[in-house]
């Protein structure tokens, strides 16, 4: 045979075991898969590879833990989107890395909303929310109070996490573990809290629009709606900020990702006293502009955030143990009082206003071993006159237990 | 199997160049479609260095090829690398005017290797073992002395390359003697 009939003869073996190879993707089926991504341990980033037991394609990244929607739009009522095509490579031992950054931070998010479904299990919570969660991406957002870039809101609408595009040099805000667990704790509140009092108060529709600030009707002239608006809207915030650290163990989680928030939101500053619901009632009756009472929404959730925060520190102080072995007791004691503030709400008399005071003695009687140190901590933060008659029962009671001991 | 077929193309074209040969050295731009997150095609741009040796109608060339990309920002970005390297078989066809067409089939291997930064923490490497690479090729070369010029199209095959089969270009300058 000839050179010119053998080179031929090895042009076509080459065309047809070319025509063999198929295009990658990957279905896990029940396969945990090993992956390498960014991980907060006490707010220190590192890269480590950690498993992951939900995902069931790896390409398109679905899974039982979360569902992604790129570009979505509202279609009757629900949201719509493409599935990702992340870009990954397989290293020697198996181990999945991302080839982008954004298929890495796609991938990260998956990753922080499988442990978060742990997390839900072990505090208490476990069934509230519908898995997969829907996380929205590149969402186009116009919004009068809020930015339209370099964040993160939940819908309660669409019981959605909705990112919006990320422009800052820092930490992307889909890798930072303390953000992911914030807007994932709103869906628990939602759930938990606001949805429970919408039968009752019907006129409230702002409290299920948390990605849409706060938006206060100018005709609504019923200033108690209005404080209550500006109130949950601030608990909700402040508590999850405190779940933004029970996952990640960060302190500055908010700042990392957006530093003029670093001052406004650090949690490891000593609290302040909680604001009066007097002093919030009265900026509500002045007329103060929607854009100022959010700001005090804010303020407001930064101090109860701190304060339990705080809490968490000396509790652990004085329970000789390592304040992260008391972030899952903390998650524990936070899910149940999220039906007890509830309560609280629906059976408010008509001159009776929520405050956080009256939050923090709900949380404090979850607290199994409360002592009479915890009472005075969180009784020096309230506000004379805001002290909540239950709580105070319940501390003068302890001071006796621990005065004089029952033999 | 996969040596064993690099290694029979391999002493194929050093014994036919050892009877009468010819020598190339080339390097050129050699542009590749990849399919993006959004699932839409991007072209990347590598750089391809051959040496080849030859006799009569028959041309080896052993290639690398490699380009870099990066994306992310100060606090995360990761850099991807990919690399192959290729040997080629080509059959050159008669002169037609002042060109000399050629088409062939190729068999290699490419590599990725990915950096991750995530800065102050310690960046991590991680790469991919050794994939085959086999295509087609063809191309037309400008017949002037010493000078190599020439322009292909070539299709490749490989395990995960998206899309399958990538339909690439390449474009070589070199010295041909």
């Amino acid at each position: 045979m000839g050179i010119s009939k053998t080179f031929c003869l090895g042009l076509v073996l080459l065309s047809l075991g070319a025509c063999s190879w198929q295009k990658k993707e990957e279905d896990l089926g029940s396969n945990s898969v090993k992956v390498q991504i960014p991980v907060s341990e006490n707010g220190e980033y590192r890269l480590e590879v950690v498993e992951l037991f939900t995902l069931e394609n790896l390409t398109h990244l679905q899974g039982s833990a979360a569902q992604f929607l790129i570009d979505p739009d509202s279609v009757s009522g629900s949201l719509k989107g493409r599935h990702p095509e992340i870009r990954y490579i397989r290293d020697n031992q198996g181990v999945i890395v991302a080839k982008d950054s954004i298929s890495l931070q796609l991938l990260t998010t998956y990753a922080h909303l499988e442990m978060l479904q742990k997390l839900d299990r072990e505090a208490g919570a476990e069934k509230v929310l519908s898995y997969p969660r829907k996380v929205a991406i590149n969402v186009a957002f116009q919004n009068q109070s809020e930015s339209s870039k370099d964040n993160a809101f939940y819908s309660g609408k669409y019981d959605a996490l909705l990112m919006v595009p990320f422009t800052q040099p820092t930490l992307p805000l889909m890798v930072n573990a303390g953000v992911i667990a914030h807007e994932h704790f709103h869906a628990l509140f939602q759930k938990l809290v606001i949805e429970g009092l919408k039968e009752k108060y019907p006129e409230n529709p702002q409290f299920s629009l948390h990605e849409e600030g706060l938006r206060i009707d100018a005709k609504d002239n019923k200033k108690r709606t209005k404080y209550h608006a500006v109130f949950m809207r601030g608990l909700n915030e402040g508590l999850a900020d405190v779940w933004g650290w029970i996952y990640s163990g960060d302190n500055f989680f908010v700042g990392r990702s957006l530093p003029s928030e670093k001052a406004d939101r650090e949690l490891s500053v000593l609290p302040e006293q909680l604001k009066s619901s007097a002093e919030i009632r009265e900026a509500v009756a002045s007329g103060e502009s929607d854009r100022s009472l959010l700001w005090r929404s804010y303020e407001q959730g930064t101090q109860l955030a701190r304060t339990l925060r705080s809490f968490a520190n000396q509790y652990a102080v004085r329970e000789k143990r390592d304040i992260n072995q008391l972030r899952l007791p903390l998650a524990q004691w936070i899910i149940a009082t999220l039906p007890a503030i509830k309560k609280d709400f629906e059976t408010l008399k008509e001159d009776e206003y929520l405050s956080m005071s009256r939050v923090v003695g709900l949380f404090a009687n979850q607290v199994p071993t409360l002592s009479s140190k915890d009472c005075t901590f969180f009784s020096d933060l309230m506000p004379l006159g805001d002290q909540p008659e239950a709580f105070v029962k319940r501390c003068a009671d302890l001071a006796l237990q621990q005065k004089d001991p029952q033999p | 199997m996969r040596v064993f077929l690099f290694l029979m193309i391999f002493l194929t074209g050093f014994s036919l160049w050892a009877q009468s040969p010819h020598l190339m050295l080339a390097a050129g731009p050699e542009w590749r479609p990849e399919k993006d997150l959004e699932n839409k095609t991007s072209i990347h741009t590598l750089s391809n260095y051959a040496l080849g040796a030859g006799f009569r109608d028959y041309l080896f060339i052993l290639e690398k090829s490699s380009f870099e990309e990066s994306s992310g920002n100060a606090a995360l970005n990761v850099e991807r690398r990919l690399e192959s390297i290729m040997l080629w078989g080509e059959w050159r066809a008669p002169a037609w005017k002042a060109f000399v067409p050629y088409l062939g089939g190729g068999l290699g291997a490419y590599q990725e290797i990915v950096k991750t930064n995530l800065p102050p923490a310690p960046s991590t490497t991680r790469e991919t073992s050794h994939k085959m690479l086999t295509g087609l090729n063809f191309g037309l070369q400008l017949e002037i002395p010493i000078l190599w010029l020439s322009l292909e199209g070539r299709l490749l095959f490989g395990d995960e390359l998206d899309p399958q089969p990538t339909l690439g270009a390449l474009a070589r300058v070199g010295l041909w003697f």
